[in-house]
């Protein structure tokens, strides 16, 4: 049976919520090896087991501290790959992830996609979105292994629970001093990843303040939603940018997507055109985006969402 | 000093795609230089003119209408430009570094080379890290914001939820600039009408002799189907939200 | 005695011989200066009948300066009595060096008639000025700058005729001052003033003595006055009748076509004060800061830093300082005005919409729209220096052919279920409807769009569009100063349209209009192009629509700034209005007509932020609101969006429509 890898991205000490999508992916093709690059496996190996995970290799090369060397990080991922012969190394699509799928690729000049949606194993394509969203290519990954970065929320979860061995692997690297990481500056308040959000709930320029972006953390609060913002809105000084969705912010993909006064524009719904489900609330029952939801209410947000947030809380 | 800028022969992103047969589109749409690319493009010239010497080079690798593409980023400054032409609309993305690297090595040691992060038509996000690996030199891509020290650029790439990694990389590197670098000039008129005497050098992908594994292969290209109406829930808010909590929750399962 | 007369007339002719010579040496300069400046001429006047026509109406008729009932009458007395006076002051003068000069002596009942005649004359002076000291000193509007320059000219011009009252008093008491002549009854107003001064009670000896002296205060007033003039906003008295002369014809204007591909030109637009030409100039020393301009404008009006008063005044100024490195051939020295000069700053040039209020109201004809369109090529080509909003609007121009970046594929997409051939499917279209860009894309101006298509089609009109191959037209590229991309439209629907050569454009955008009609001629284009509120009129004058005759209640109208004041189209929308309306012709909102208030949006403004001052429809709004009607109609997709938006802002339940809209309502209804 094929091994596939899952390269298990941590921050913290903690496994990134979009990890377990993943390792469902990997599982159509195989049995599931974990990489962990924080020598820190053997804590993980039950969690990543409940996903199916069956292998978890704790990478480590010497004093070398992967978290601030990432070509050794990459050139480590790449002898894991060789040592455990796995046909394929998936990961998250963030940017972290991207860029060591990037540089393991290299190290084994194998094919590399990243921000996929979608993976076959037995055809060795992958899909992903070309033209800001426009258009899904197929790929063909020829050659082996090949490496692939997948879109956060683009696979469930699979309730798997295997046994899981961490394994040591130990590996020598030379020659990776270009490229150090010196530093991590957090962000701001406490912002929550829009990227990685399974539910966001946005706000478009009628929401008039920064204060009154509020409303939506109310209402954000009782969905376990990320709150974005649109381009207006940031613009205009009511949201950060980064909680910016579209084109020139924030790519997301969540299950559900609840925008609120926002007209629809084209470079808006660049960035969250792959929502499952999409829900428009606006005043103006003409707004280009009740043409591109699923579902739509014709009211002031000021009263629809108060509303949504007591009818939410009322589920509880 | 002499700084190298990749850039891109795109279809600009508010244009509509008609993809034609199996993995081409209707290339008769306006084309820019790849959005991403400027911001490399603008850090290039800025650094050039603090220098107070050296060029800019854009490199290419295109079909014959990306000189308009060339022609902007010259008019923004970039002092000469290399085409590497071919009619592929999606030249796999190994070839493209390897025609890079060699028009890098036919015109001469790189200071610094700038990349776009990702292009907006294939999204590959992996030709600077491919170039770097042509050239045998370290890569850092997403860089929004830029610091040259002796022999090591101190950049910045924002990771998640806002949070940003500070590295130290040693030039000559490849750095993949995107949003927030800095703000792309918008060029003047002079410059513009300069622009189109300046120099850029075409050559065929053909003739450069140079063979990549092309691993990876667009095998189809889909249009992504729109969403049509939203299904309008009526009556007061009460009741609209109401039954918007049930569909979502029993119905689409999404809460 | 005569010692004192050869002391006289040594020291008049000398001070004459000063004063004019001064006189001449600063209009020497002034016209050198005029002859100096870097700017293309602007070529020779033309039609010059016409233009004859145009001196006699307007500057002997004052009948531009009337349009402003009260200060225009005060001046049309201020110049008919100076003129006037001038033959008797130049007597005067010529008596002062040559004792017993006299002109009456030769035709004596002629030169008691224009006595008489200019005694009434020169006294309605004082009257004038006493209306232009009350609005002065006692109303005091904003427009009206009270400075020394204002204050020394009254004081002057007072003083010179009180003297030649005082004067001609003398001559009638006085033998000494009469110098042989019998002036009995020669001066009706100046006969008064013996008795108010009690002239005829004064001793022989003092008569003269008061002679002389208000002689010399006659004199030396005129003659301080004549060096005084060519510095200050008087100096309109030498240059307002040559700028009438020389001022457009026509109402319509074109914005100038820079030569953008011309590789020696070292620059483009208006950056220095030296890159006027010579009829720019003109302008400038024209100027008589009578405020009209700055009273109309709407930038002015709604507290941003735009006057035009003030911007002339300034481009004046600046003029002035940098005269000398001009006429040193140190043109190099001198730097770009912008942020630089007082008064002329970034604000100033992008608050302006382009109205043209300014250039309708001017009395003198001053052309303030050329130096602000210039001012901002120059900001934008050359300094790439424009509100920063403005970039992606240009980028979206340049790629997609409209300001807002939808798809140029797109373009169609709001007629695709109406059937609307392109004229590639109907070539012989009588009709070739040019949509525009706001009209195609914009949610609120396809509706207009969609009226429109539904009016024709029920008129049986043989229409094609351009469909995808329209690209925008250019206004907002041209009037934000980035001629390099308007150029670029331009000739891209030039060739477009070359190509299909239609017989007739129809368009319900007075942008698109005025560019088609005015502009495109520049570039090898010239068509028969027709706005929608004539045409609907035609259709109706032709009885292919028919519209019910209601009592709509009461509608009024907001003239659109690129239809009216820009085309001199009023009328049209009017009476389809009130053929609509039982004959009701709509409601006059005070600012109508030549006179009506800007929406705000022109001038590319629609895609700029809009920061200083209050907002420029709402205060259109209110004066809706103040109409009392319940319906505005337009005839402009711009206006229409501000009109609304502006509405909404004062919390208003009065609709907005488009004529086409309104029409529409009322064919269809009138068919059921």
């Amino acid at each position: 049976m094929s091994k596939i890898g899952v390269l298990i991205e941590t921050a913290d000490q903690t496994i990134k919520t979009s990890v377990p999508g993943v390792i469902a992916a990997a599982a159509l093709g195989g049995e599931v090896v974990g990489f962990v690059l924080d020598g820190l496996a053997d804590t993980y190996k039950d969690q990543l087991g409940a996903f199916g995970v069956t292998e978890l290799v704790n990478l480590t090369a010497g004093e070398l501290v992967f978290s601030k060397a990432p070509e050794a990080a990459g050139q480590a991922l790449a002898c894991g790959v060789k040592a455990f012969g796995v046909t394929a190394l998936l990961g998250v699509s963030s940017p972290v992830g991207n860029d060591l799928l990037a540089r393991a690729a290299v190290a084994l000049k194998a094919p590399l996609a990243l921000d996929c949606i979608d993976v076959d194993f037995a055809k060795n394509t992958v899909k992903k979105s070309h033209f800001s969203g426009k258009a899904i290519a197929t790929l063909e990954m020829v050659g082996s292994p090949f490496v692939c970065g997948i879109r956060p929320n683009s696979f469930e979860p699979a309730d798997a629970a295997c046994a899981c061995t961490a394994k040591d692997l130990a590996v020598t690297i030379e020659g990776c001093e270009a490229v150090k990481i010196t530093k991590i500056t957090a962000a701001g308040s406490g912002q929550k990843d829009l990227t990685e959000a399974m539910v966001i709930i946005s706000g478009g320029r009628p929401m008039g303040s920064a204060d009154n972006f509020t409303i939506l953390d109310a209402c954000a609060e009782k969905l376990s939603a990320v709150v974005g913002a649109s381009r207006a809105a940031v613009d205009a000084g009511y949201a950060a940018h980064t909680m910016q969705v579209g084109q020139t912010g924030k790519i997301v993909n969540p299950k559900l997507y609840i925008g609120c006064g926002l007209s629809g524009s084209v470079q808006h719904f660049a960035g969250m055109k792959t929502s499952k489900v999409i829900v428009a609330i606006n005043t103006d029952k003409d707004a280009p985006i009740f043409s591109k939801s699923d579902y739509g209410i014709i009211g002031d947000l000021f009263d629809v969402v108060p509303a949504l947030t007591k009818e939410l809380a009322k589920l509880e | 000093m002499r700084i190298y800028v990749c850039v891109k022969h795109v279809p600009d992103t508010a244009a509509n795609i008609k993809i034609t047969d199996g993995t081409g589109y209707d290339s008769k749409v306006k084309f820019v230089p790849n959005p991403y690319d400027e911001y490399g493009v603008e850090e290039a010239i800025s650094l050039v003119e603090k220098a107070g010497e050296g060029e800019v080079v854009a490199l290419c690798v295109g079909d014959a209408g990306a000189v308009n593409s060339l022609r902007s980023v010259m008019a923004m400054g970039v002092h000469r430009s290399v085409l590497v032409k071919t009619d592929d609309q999606f030249p796999p993305s190994d070839l493209v570094a390897k025609a890079l690297a060699k028009a890098i090595e036919q015109e001469g040691p790189a200071d610094l080379i700038f990349t776009g992060k990702q292009s907006v038509d294939s999204e590959g996000m992996q030709t600077s890290y491919l170039l770097a690996s042509e050239l045998g030199l370290p890569v850092a891509t997403g860089v929004v914001t830029l610091v040259l020290d002796e022999g090591t650029a101190i950049v910045q790439r924002e990771i998640d939820g806002g949070a940003r990694e500070t590295l130290a990389v040693t030039t000559p590197c490849v750095l993949g600039a995107t949003k927030g670098l800095n703000e792309p000039r918008f060029p003047k008129l002079p410059a513009i009408l300069k622009a189109k005497k300046k120099e850029i050098k075409e050559m065929d992908l053909a003739a450069l002799s140079i063979t990549a594994a092309e691993t990876c292969r667009i095998q189809s290209l889909e249009p992504v189907q729109e969403r049509s109406n939203a299904k309008i829930l009526g009556g007061t808010t009460e009741e609209s939200v109401a039954a918007l909590v049930k569909i979502l929750r029993e119905e689409e399962k999404v809460i | 005695m005569t010692v004192y007369l050869i002391v006289k007339s040594i020291f008049m002719a000398g001070l004459l011989g000063a004063s004019f010579y001064l006189f001449g040496t600063k209009l020497k300069r002034l016209f050198t200066i005029m002859q100096s400046v870097d700017g293309e001429n602007p070529g020779q006047p033309n039609r010059i009948p016409e233009r004859i026509k145009v001196l006699f109406k307007d500057v002997l008729g004052q009948t531009n300066v009337r349009r402003k009932k009260m200060p225009g009458w005060a001046h049309t007395l201020i110049f008919f009595g100076f003129l006037a006076v001038q033959p008797h002051s130049l007597e005067l003068m010529v008596r002062g060096v040559i004792p017993g000069f006299s002109v009456g002596h030769l035709f004596p009942g002629i030169y008691n008639a224009y006595l008489f005649i200019a005694d009434i004359l020169g006294f309605l002076v004082l009257v004038g000025f006493a209306y232009a000291a009350y609005r002065r000193f006692v109303i005091k509007p904003k427009y009206l700058t009270m400075g020394k320059d204002a204050n020394f000219i009254i004081l002057f011009t007072c003083t010179i005729i009180l003297t030649f009252h005082l004067i001609n008093a003398c001559q009638v008491v006085s033998p000494y001052a009469a110098h042989g002549h019998d002036y009995a009854s020669v001066f009706p107003v100046s006969g008064m003033f013996i008795s108010l001064f009690g002239l005829a009670g004064v001793s022989p000896g003092n008569q003269i003595g008061l002679f002389e002296l208000f002689y010399w205060i006659h004199m030396l007033t005129i003659m301080g006055f004549l060096i005084y003039i060519p510095g200050s906003k008087h100096l309109h008295l030498l240059a307002a009748a040559p700028n009438v002369f020389l001022k457009p014809l026509e109402r319509e204007k074109a914005i100038a076509k820079t030569d953008i591909e011309d590789e020696e030109a070292e620059t483009f637009g208006l950056g220095k004060i030296n890159e006027l030409n010579w009829k720019n100039v003109l302008n400038l020393y024209a100027c008589t800061e009578c405020g009209r301009c700055q009273e109309q404008c709407p930038a002015d009006h709604t507290g941003k830093p735009l006057s035009p008063k003030a911007f002339v005044h300034d481009l004046k100024t600046e003029l002035f300082n940098r005269s000398q490195k001009i006429l040193d051939g140190k043109q190099e020295e001198i730097e770009p005005f912008l942020n630089a000069a007082e008064g002329l700053t970034s604000d100033v040039i992008w608050s302006c919409t382009t109205c043209r209020a300014c250039e309708d109201i001017c009395p003198v004809n001053i052309q303030h729209l050329d130096f602000m369109i210039e001012a901002r090529k120059y900001q934008v080509l050359m300094e790439a220096s424009f509100p920063e909003e403005m970039q992606d609007t240009f980028v979206n121009m340049e790629n997609q052919g409209n300001p807002w970046g939808f798809s140029s594929d797109t373009r169609e997409n709001w007629c695709k279920d109406l059937n609307i051939p392109t004229i590639r499917k109907n070539p012989d279209a009588d009709i070739l409807w040019f949509v525009g860009s706001a009209s195609s894309f914009d949610d609120r101006a396809v509706k207009i769009s969609k009226a429109l298509a539904g009016l024709l089609e029920r008129a049986g009109t043989n229409v094609a569009i351009l469909g995808n191959e329209e690209w925008g037209a250019g206004d907002t590229a041209r009037r934000a100063g980035n001629e390099y991309l308007a150029q670029a439209m331009i000739q891209q629907n030039v060739e477009t349209l070359n190509g299909c050569k239609p017989k007739r454009i129809l368009t319900a955008c007075p942008h698109t209009y005025n560019m088609l009609k005015n502009e495109y001629p520049q570039f090898g284009g010239t068509y028969d192009v027709v706005h929608h509120s004539e045409f609907l009129l035609e259709l109706i004058q032709e009885k292919k629509l028919v519209p019910g005759n209601k009592n709509l209640g009461r509608i009024t109208f907001h003239d659109s700034c690129y239809l009216g004041r820009w085309n001199g189209i009023f009328e049209a929308p009017r009476q389809l209005i009130a053929g609509m309306n039982q004959g009701q012709p709509p409601v006059e909102m005070g600012r109508t007509g030549d006179k009506g208030f800007c929406c705000g949006a022109g001038g590319a403004r629609m895609f700029m932020e809009e920061t200083l001052g209050s907002y420029i429809n709402v205060d259109r709004a209110k004066e809706i609101q103040a109409s009392g009607a319940d319906l505005v109609a337009s005839a402009c997709p711009y206006c229409v969006t501000m009109l609304q938006d502006g509405l909404k802002e004062c919390e208003s339940d009065i609709k907005v429509l488009d004529i086409a809209e309104l029409l529409y309502q009322q064919v269809s209804e009138e068919n059921k």
